[in-house]
């Protein structure tokens, strides 16, 4: 994780909040191991990663909830961690989000004002102003009981936001909603912090979600950092075989030889293909590389609204396809020409991203 | 067919209800009957001057007494005990908790005889207290630390459930906010148990008024002076003084019926409370 | 998800945990203490020759057997006024449910005269026992009745609320297939029952076992007879016996851990069976 170093040292941008080769165990269970990354001043960085990849001790050790077994966290340039979770000057929202549930929504978004002794009319003043912001008119006097999920979240937004924290912690603040209202949400919190400019930090195991709101995604596996960066950086080049696997709809192709027309990278087999790097044509349709093509047979078909996800086996691999819609209709069964554009091979530490060789071949005839 | 079917199962449910009417009229109304017929046996003037008696006065007031220290020792201990074992994770805890159980599981005379062991002339501490001139030991001290022991889980049983089913999320996330334990307590915490809290000392409350058999082994039974008024009652029966007798215990079943009722009474309303909380008023 | 062993940020750990640990100590276990010292008191010789008298032998016996019938009566009536309450509809379902708390409620020494008053040999109903020759007052089976009244509650109120979340429509669908109303009753419902009757009734085991003041009345406390534990515990004290009633209370004491053992066993295991299904 030495780039990190470099960056701090060089003073390349504004970092706001820097963890150092953090590590925490429970029990047998490595939460974290060897953590290291920063976030930029105003960004919204989302911490992704299956479940028990140690995201979310992350995110409790910055808020203080945990404290690390060694390595330091950064603060807005102070070491934080001796400094108690009240003291940090910290928003956050629990994954359940842990609405004071015998209080009304205006209490609960005046709780950490009162606790700071804010006078009375100045609460009140602030209170009414986030009501607004989260658009919670009218349901002021309503217990937490009485909202709909997503209601909820925006509570639990204007609580956390209310003492003006420097520093925005999520955890998982979507998991609780029907996927319908997700969506939805994800806009308008990208929207709010947005408009706040609030350095904020969430986790997520769902790779839509991070990619869709992150600034900047910190992937996570095994309690160590695999890959940080923008949401397309982390997605078109995955640096590690973990990253390839986990974003994007991928398939993982034990030994990629089977197909011809790639480089032979040495000690590699495993490869990742996901279905924009497909191209299905069923016989009699135009080919654009007949010669290159693979030949596969349909598995199944899936109705997905804006197109289609085919399933083909391809040399004993299944590999999944997107077609469009206007696109001829295919059937189970039938045979048809898979072209791969391109792949990428991973080996323990490194990914290789190989087109395919006839593209090249391609530019030379013509 | 069918409608076969439905006779044997009218047959059937009112078979089962007539079993369980019968067995309660005799297990449960019988006696109670019997305390009303038992206390005007002699008319209602002797009556009135059973209930009236100087010395059922007195044992009245020291079982008040006795009582009101249990009610608030059960709620100040319940509190805090509770949320202690809830609230955070320590290794113990599962002995903690089966040590506060300990009093309402074993038999009264053995929490009786513990004190006496303790206190007596026998214990270590015996010594000291004669020095200081308190007794323990067949006074009323005695009968009030007695009864504080066995009520004292009431108000505990009945929170920790609630509190466990809670979590501890919102306590997290106000402390987070930087609010002290007293502040975390008093707005976040109580107004979640407070009908239990209450229930707790209610169950509390009809438990020290008619505890005998610990109280028993301590009181040295001195008619006006250690005497409580189950102790009162169980002279009078010895002393084959039963229409009396009868008549001292109804105030007793007054008193535990009218705190059953409350209880019964308080249930509902906090049902209905929260189910009211819980309505989504779209 | 991950597991989190939460820090301690929530204020008062040291404080709470110290005052509950305080009054633990000073109000439970030195009392409770007290009876290991006293029965160490005794060599191991005399230890056994208090508890292998025949008297004190005899008292184990009519104790535990008593307790025994008693806990059996109210699983049997418990289990019938449970699905009462629950399933049917009929006036004075609420009086009923209500009086289920009497016994929990009404002072022991109270119930303990009125059943005398009732069982004996001029009462109400002990002159019906009477004519046929069976004395109740001053005999185990009053003690039995004693117990049967206190310990009337624990059963019904244990096994109330898990029948409240049997569905009944598994019951129809089993009755509809052909079953009938025992096979339904014995392969359906109380497998699902069996764990809470149990706990119930080890509870009230547990409470007769130790009860007193109901029974003191009723029982005549004649040595050899009628004289359960808790009567011999209480006239070795009147004796000054200190030691010799300390042995008693702390085989007691055994045998409620035991019971309290067994029972939480069992419904861990039940847990264990629950949670792999679903």
């Amino acid at each position: 994780m030495k780039p990190i170093r470099h960056q701090l040292n060089g003073k390349a941008k504004k970092m706001y909040v820097t963890l150092d080769d953090v590590n925490k165990r429970f029990g047998d269970y490595k939460a974290s191991d060897h953590v290291s990354f920063s976030i930029e001043k105003g960004k919204l960085t989302g911490l992704l990663g299956p479940s028990g990849s140690g995201k979310t001790t992350i995110l409790r050790m910055i808020a203080g909830l945990e404290s690390p077994d060694s390595g330091t966290i950064t603060i807005d340039g102070t070491v934080v961690n001796d400094i108690p979770a009240s003291k940090r000057g910290i928003g956050f929202v629990f994954q359940n989000y842990a609405l004071f549930s015998y209080m009304t929504v205006e209490d609960n978004i005046a709780f950490g004002l009162s606790v700071q002794k804010m006078p009375k009319d100045k609460i009140s003043r602030r209170v009414n102003e986030l009501i607004e912001l989260v658009g919670l008119r009218g349901m002021e006097r309503r217990f937490p009981s009485q909202l709909s999920g997503g209601q909820r979240q925006r509570v639990a937004f204007a609580r956390a936001i209310a003492p003006r924290p420097k520093l925005l912690l999520l955890d998982e603040p979507f998991a609780a909603i029907d996927a319908k209202v997700r969506v939805e949400l994800r806009t308008w919190l990208k929207e709010m912090i947005e408009k706040l400019g609030i350095t904020s930090i969430f986790v997520t195991h769902d790779q839509d979600e991070a990619i869709e709101v992150a600034d900047q995604i910190i992937i996570l596996d095994y309690g160590r950092v695999e890959q940080s960066g923008t949401p397309v950086e982390i997605y078109q080049h995955p640096d590690t075989a973990f990253t390839a696997s986990f974003v994007g709809n991928a398939t993982v192709i034990p030994d990629y030889h089977i197909f011809s027309h790639f480089e032979d990278i040495h000690g590699a087999c495993t490869a990742v293909i996901r279905p924009e790097f497909l191209h299905l044509t069923r016989a009699g349709e135009v080919e654009q590389f007949p010669n290159s093509s693979e030949e596969g047979v349909v598995d199944s078909i899936l109705f997905r609204g804006s197109h289609m996800e085919i399933k083909v086996w391809v040399k004993g691999s299944l590999l999944t396809v997107n077609r469009p819609l206007e696109a001829g209709q295919v059937e189970a069964g039938e045979k048809v020409h898979i072209f791969i554009y391109q792949i990428f091979v991973t080996t323990e530490n490194k990914v290789y991203h190989l087109k395919n060789e006839a593209l090249y071949d391609d530019s030379v005839v013509i | 067919m069918e409608r076969q079917n439905k006779n044997e199962s009218t047959v059937l449910k009112w078979v089962l209800i007539i079993i369980a009417a019968v067995f309660l009229f005799i297990m449960v109304i019988m006696p109670l009957g019997m305390v009303v017929a038992g206390s005007f046996a002699k008319g209602l003037k002797y009556y009135i001057a059973s209930i009236t008696d100087k010395y059922t006065l007195k044992a009245l007031l020291l079982t008040l007494r006795a009582t009101i220290a249990s009610v608030i020792c059960t709620s100040v201990f319940g509190l805090i005990a509770a949320w202690a074992v809830t609230r955070y994770s320590f290794p113990g805890k599962k002995i903690i908790k089966s040590i506060i159980d300990i009093p309402v599981t074993i038999s009264p005379v053995i929490c009786g005889m513990i004190f006496l062991l303790l206190f007596g002339r026998q214990g270590l501490i015996y010594p000291i207290l004669n020095k200081i001139g308190i007794d323990v030991i067949f006074a009323v001290p005695g009968i009030i630390i007695v009864t504080v022991f066995v009520t004292l889980p009431m108000v505990f049983r009945e929170i920790v459930p609630v509190l466990e089913a809670r979590g501890t999320e919102e306590e997290e996330a106000a402390a987070m906010m930087g609010a002290s334990g007293w502040t975390i307590f008093t707005r976040i915490t109580f107004p979640s148990i407070k009908w239990p809290f209450i229930y707790g000392m209610i169950l509390s409350a009809s438990r020290a008024m008619g505890e005998f058999g610990a109280v028993s082994v301590i009181s040295g039974h001195l008619r006006g002076l250690t005497n409580t008024l189950p102790l009162h009652v169980e002279m009078l029966f010895n002393e084959f003084n039963t229409t009396e007798a009868f008549a001292v215990s109804s105030v007793l079943v007054i008193l535990s019926i009218a705190l059953l009722i409350l209880r019964l009474v308080l249930q509902y309303i906090s049902k209905k409370k929260i189910q009211k909380i819980q309505e989504v008023t779209d | 998800m991950e597991s989190i062993s939460s820090k301690k940020i929530i204020p008062g750990l040291r404080l709470t945990f110290g005052i509950t640990v305080a009054i633990l100590g000073l109000l439970v276990i030195l009392p409770l203490s007290y009876i290991v010292i006293y029965t160490l008191k005794l060599s191991p010789g005399e230890f056994f020759e208090v508890i292998f008298t025949k008297r004190v032998l005899t008292s184990f016996w009519i104790s535990i057997s008593t307790a025994l019938i008693a806990t059996l009566i109210n699983t049997v009536m418990g289990i019938i006024i449970a699905f009462v309450i629950v399933r049917y509809e009929f006036p004075g379902k609420k009086l009923m449910d209500g009086l289920i708390e009497i016994p929990f409620a009404l002072p022991t020494a109270v119930a303990g005269i009125s059943l005398t008053a009732l069982y004996r040999e001029n009462g109400v109903l002990g002159r019906f026992f009477h004519h046929f020759g069976i004395p109740v007052a001053y005999s185990r089976f009053g003690i039995v009745i004693a117990l049967t009244f206190v310990s009337i509650p624990y059963v019904v109120r244990s096994v109330q609320p898990v029948l409240q979340n049997i569905d009944p429509s598994i019951e129809e669908a089993a009755s509809s297939m052909g079953a009938s109303r025992f096979r339904t009753f014995s392969k359906v419902i109380f497998p699902e029952i069996a764990p809470a009757v149990f706990s119930g009734a080890a509870l009230a085991f547990g409470r007769c076992l130790g009860e007193y003041g109901s029974v003191v009345f009723i029982a005549g406390n004649m040595p050899f007879k009628t004289e359960i534990l808790p009567l011999i515990i209480m006239s070795k004290l009147q004796e000054f016996s200190y030691s010799e009633a300390s042995a008693i209370a702390f085989v007691m004491l055994i045998i409620s851990f035991l019971i309290l053992m067994i029972s939480n066993i069992v419904a861990s295991h039940n847990i264990r069976i629950k949670g792999g299904v679903s």
